[in-house]
């Protein structure tokens, strides 16, 4: 395949000029046959233009004429300018430029045809949802509405608020009853800057102005409409349906010269349904899982915040030291949370990813026994030990190997070791014959870094692997949620060679076959 | 089939006189002004009028001279050519002092910082055409000639208007093009005369005759081109009918010699722009495409009209497109997310 010298580009224009188009060096217009309603042959005439952007996205493609009777509905960009047709949407995104089936003119033309045929079609199966695309985009603002409150209202207005970001507007989720002024015409001043939420059931053309919305609701567009003219309502929320897909379009309404003109803007549902999408597939069953993260330092810190965004609710953040400004650089919370307790910090910015922390416990203790280290191993299905603490693993490691095995619990240890050139995570108990991977010895260190005021010398590992060891400690507290266990009980990532045997070159490390003199049970 | 659109939109533009264009405007609005601020001028009625190749937007890269037709419109059969060319070119002197000289018929205004000149003819009404004088006497008699330089236009873009590349867009008009691309081609490949008008009109009698539809720039040109070569031998004697007046011809300052000449190079140019039309590999097509336009003349530094493609070196071959860069294949495949 090759690239962006003009070389795909001339072949395809040679290609429609021998397939009767006609070029002029910027754009092609010719014929394209398709198959109308009922089969019947016809010949629409498209116009090409093959920009620089090709052939890594497909030629600009608009319809001049359809050649029989059809109504251009989806699936098309929005006219650049009046009476001249938008770009045709023949490939998503996620089409691979690689295989660039553009670049054929024939499959290009097939293409068209089968877009023509869909459209004739009323694109059967169809369900996406896309209105914005079809009106005039208002960029200036920024729309935020729970779809899951708003599907309980239809043909009411509610109250928007300024949100925390420029151009960010949040629509409230209740109904907002409106107030006549006492003896004046009008409302009141609470009664401004209001949104109306109303519902168009299943579209079968998009919406291109306010004259196609009231055609959908009928008369019970009347409503909207004395408030968007009163200048009481400026935002309006429209429900609507795709196949089996439902959406919302959010438009700033103005009303001028007896007409109300629309505008699209962003917007964005801010349920949590919505916001958990991205979270991965074992978000559901990662819910209600509980976890302990035993030291909210730098690579705890990182955990928690992955774990949370993974989709676990239920943790308890185990920690008695405060955030100091030096700490900053690898932790996950920033120089605003300096001075407080290290689980607060890490518990402020999960809120900042997802309000609904009511299950994140955040405790200022210290491992100090035994005891306590059983307790926390037996309310928690995992306990992450990210302390960096020989007595705190000593004790959470006794508490797995004492804990009745069929009690499915486990210890995940996480470290990083040789200034972060080796980040490792041991699984604790291990199960029957697995072994875990040799210790590395402690490295005599002659310039080790201490600050003023804390008592133990400072770790120059850097952030980068800090993050490093958070990731692969999640990867094996997940594989063992999945319950997949794929993961042996110790994971090594080494980024550096180490002298010693089995760390000597880069990548993943994984017990395998030690000697037996060097083997740890 | 070669025909590189791409690169002819490119030549177009190669050959599109912009900046002289910019001159042309500022030189004939100055002119124009002192005509029109003149009280005996103004008497006659004088109405300039931009004419010539350049009125017609078929003009090349470089724009020499530019016509302005000095119509006197309340101007009788007692007006005397001589007199006014004399008041004319006085009143110009004034304004551009030892930047004017008076012509045969015409006052001639040099703008060296343009590196053009703007040529004024007088004209007087004669029913629904123009006269300008053909040869003035020492007495400052002339015989008159009938002449209508605005017709040409009217016909350019009428021409213009009926050969469109795309038949739903008034906008894609080919003749202009096609007559900018043999101007070019007439100054690479003819040695001066004829000049640039006759190929013009023969360019118009061309297109009248064939009426030609092609779906390319490339190939609209080289079907004229050869009409054009065919047509040449036979205005040895007599040129080609004058379009706006059909009952003329058009008159050339070419020898017999030069016609045939003229003729006989237009037939390798029409061989050379059917071999590029029907060359099969693009590379050794642009560089006969190349060959054909040749290079802008009376510019600085002279460049090739015709762009070769990316892929192309100059001695045709294509280049090898292995290390061109750009490749299309993603080391890690598809869905990937970041």
């Amino acid at each position: 395949m090759s690239g962006a010298d003009g070389w795909d580009a001339d072949l395809l224009r040679e290609g429609l000029v021998a397939r009767d188009f006609t070029d002029d060096g910027v754009r092609l217009r010719g014929p394209v046959p398709w198959r109308g309603a009922g089969g019947a042959e016809a010949r629409a005439r498209v116009e090409i233009e093959v920009d620089e952007r090709f052939p890594f996205y497909p030629p600009q493609v608009r319809l001049l004429d359809p050649g029989a009777q059809l109504e251009v509905t989806f699936h098309v960009d929005r006219a650049a300018r009046p009476g001249v047709s938008g770009n045709l949407c023949l490939w998503d995104d996620a089409w691979p430029a690689d295989i660039a089936p553009w670049t054929d003119p024939d499959e290009l033309l097939s293409r068209i045809a089968g877009w023509l045929e869909q459209t004739a079609a009323g694109w059967p199966g169809d369900n996406v949802c896309d209105l914005e695309r079809y009106l005039e985009a208002d960029p200036t603002m920024f729309v935020l509405y729970d779809a899951e409150n708003l599907a309980r209202l239809k043909g009411h207005a509610v109250r928007t608020r300024r949100g925390s970001t420029s151009g960010t507007v949040e629509v409230w989720n209740t109904p907002h009853r409106l107030k006549k002024r006492a003896g004046r015409p009008g409302f009141s001043r609470a009664d401004r800057q209001l949104a109306w939420v109303e519902d168009l059931g299943q579209l079968h053309r998009p919406v291109r102005s306010w004259a196609d919305i009231h055609d959908v609701l009928g008369e019970q567009a009347a409503s909207a409409e004395q408030l968007i003219a009163a200048g009481v309502v400026n935002l309006v929320l429209l429900r609507y349906q795709r196949g089996d897909q439902q959406s919302v379009l959010a438009l700033t309404v103005k009303y001028a010269a007896d007409e109300i003109k629309v505008r699209a803007c962003e917007s964005a549902d801010t349920s949590s349904s919505t916001r958990q999408m991205r979270a991965g597939t074992m978000a559901p069953q990662l819910a209600d899982v509980p976890i302990a993260i035993v030291g909210c330092g730098a690579i705890g810190s990182f955990t928690a915040a992955l774990l949370f965004r993974a989709g676990a609710r239920r943790l308890t953040l185990i920690d008695h030291e405060r955030l100091r400004p030096g700490n900053v650089v690898r932790h996950l919370a920033g120089l605003e949370q300096v001075g407080a307790w290290k689980t607060d910090a890490v518990r402020n910015c999960l809120t900042a990813i997802d309000p609904a922390i009511d299950a994140v416990r955040a405790l200022t203790t210290a491992m100090t026994s035994a005891d306590y280290a059983k307790l926390l191993v037996q309310h928690h299905r995992i306990v992450v030990d990210a302390t960096g603490s020989a007595r705190a693993t000593s004790m959470l490691a006794f508490a797995a190997n004492t804990t009745n095995a069929e009690a499915d619990k486990a210890v995940v240890t996480v470290c990083a070791q040789r200034d972060g050139d080796v980040v490792r995570v041991d699984r604790l108990p291990a199960r029957g014959v697995e072994i875990f991977l040799p210790p590395l010895p402690a490295l005599d260190d002659q310039n080790e870094l201490r600050e003023n005021g804390c008592g133990s010398p400072i770790s120059r590992t850097p952030p980068t692997a800090v993050v490093a060891a958070a990731e692969l400690a999640c990867c094996v507290v997940l594989d063992e949620l999945a319950g997949h266990r794929k993961l042996p009980t110790s994971v090594a990532f080494v980024s550096r060679p180490q002298p010693e045997q089995q760390y000597t070159h880069i990548g993943l490390v994984l017990p395998g076959s030690m000697p037996q003199d060097q083997v740890v049970k | 089939m070669a025909a590189l659109p791409t690169q002819f939109g490119e030549a177009l533009s190669a050959v599109e006189p912009d900046e002289d264009a910019a001159h042309a405007q500022v030189a004939h609005a100055q002119v124009s002004k002192v005509l029109e601020g003149d009280e005996r001028l103004r008497g006659l009625g004088v109405d300039p009028l931009l004419i010539g190749s350049y009125k017609r937007h078929v003009s090349i890269k470089r724009v020499k001279d530019v016509d302005v037709f000095a119509r006197l419109t309340k101007a009788d059969g007692s007006l005397r050519p001589g007199a006014i060319l004399d008041h004319v070119a006085d009143i110009l002197g004034v304004a551009f002092p030892g930047d004017v000289e008076r012509q045969h018929r015409s006052v001639k205004v040099d703008f060296p910082d343009y590196d053009l000149s703007v040529d004024v003819v007088i004209a007087r009404p004669c029913g629904d055409h123009w006269e300008i004088p053909q040869r003035i006497e020492e007495d400052g008699r002339a015989r008159w000639v009938e002449t209508n330089p605005t017709k040409m236009t009217e016909l350019t873009t009428a021409a213009n208007k009926s050969f469109l590349l795309y038949d739903d867009d008034d906008d894609s008009g080919v003749y202009v093009r096609i007559v900018k691309l043999v101007r070019q081609v007439r100054r690479t490949w003819v040695n001066d005369q004829p000049g640039g008008y006759y190929f013009e009109v023969l360019t118009y009698h061309a297109f009248q005759e064939l009426q030609p539809d092609e779906k390319t720039v490339a190939a609209y040109l080289t079907r004229i081109l050869r009409r054009i070569a065919e047509m040449l031998p036979d205005h040895v004697d007599e040129g080609p009918v004058d379009p706006t007046l059909p009952d003329k011809t058009i008159k050339t300052k070419a020898t017999a010699e030069q016609i045939q000449a003229a003729a006989d190079q237009m037939t390798k140019a029409a061989d050379l722009a059917e071999a590029a039309l029907g060359e099969e590999d693009r590379c050794v097509a642009a560089v006969k495409w190349r060959q054909l336009l040749g290079r802008t003349q009376n510019t600085e530094v002279p460049e090739d009209v015709f762009p070769l493609p990316d892929y192309c070196n100059a001695d045709g071959t294509t280049k090898n497109r292995s290390v061109i860069k750009g490749a299309l294949a993603v080391p890690a495949g598809q869905d990937r997310y970041a």
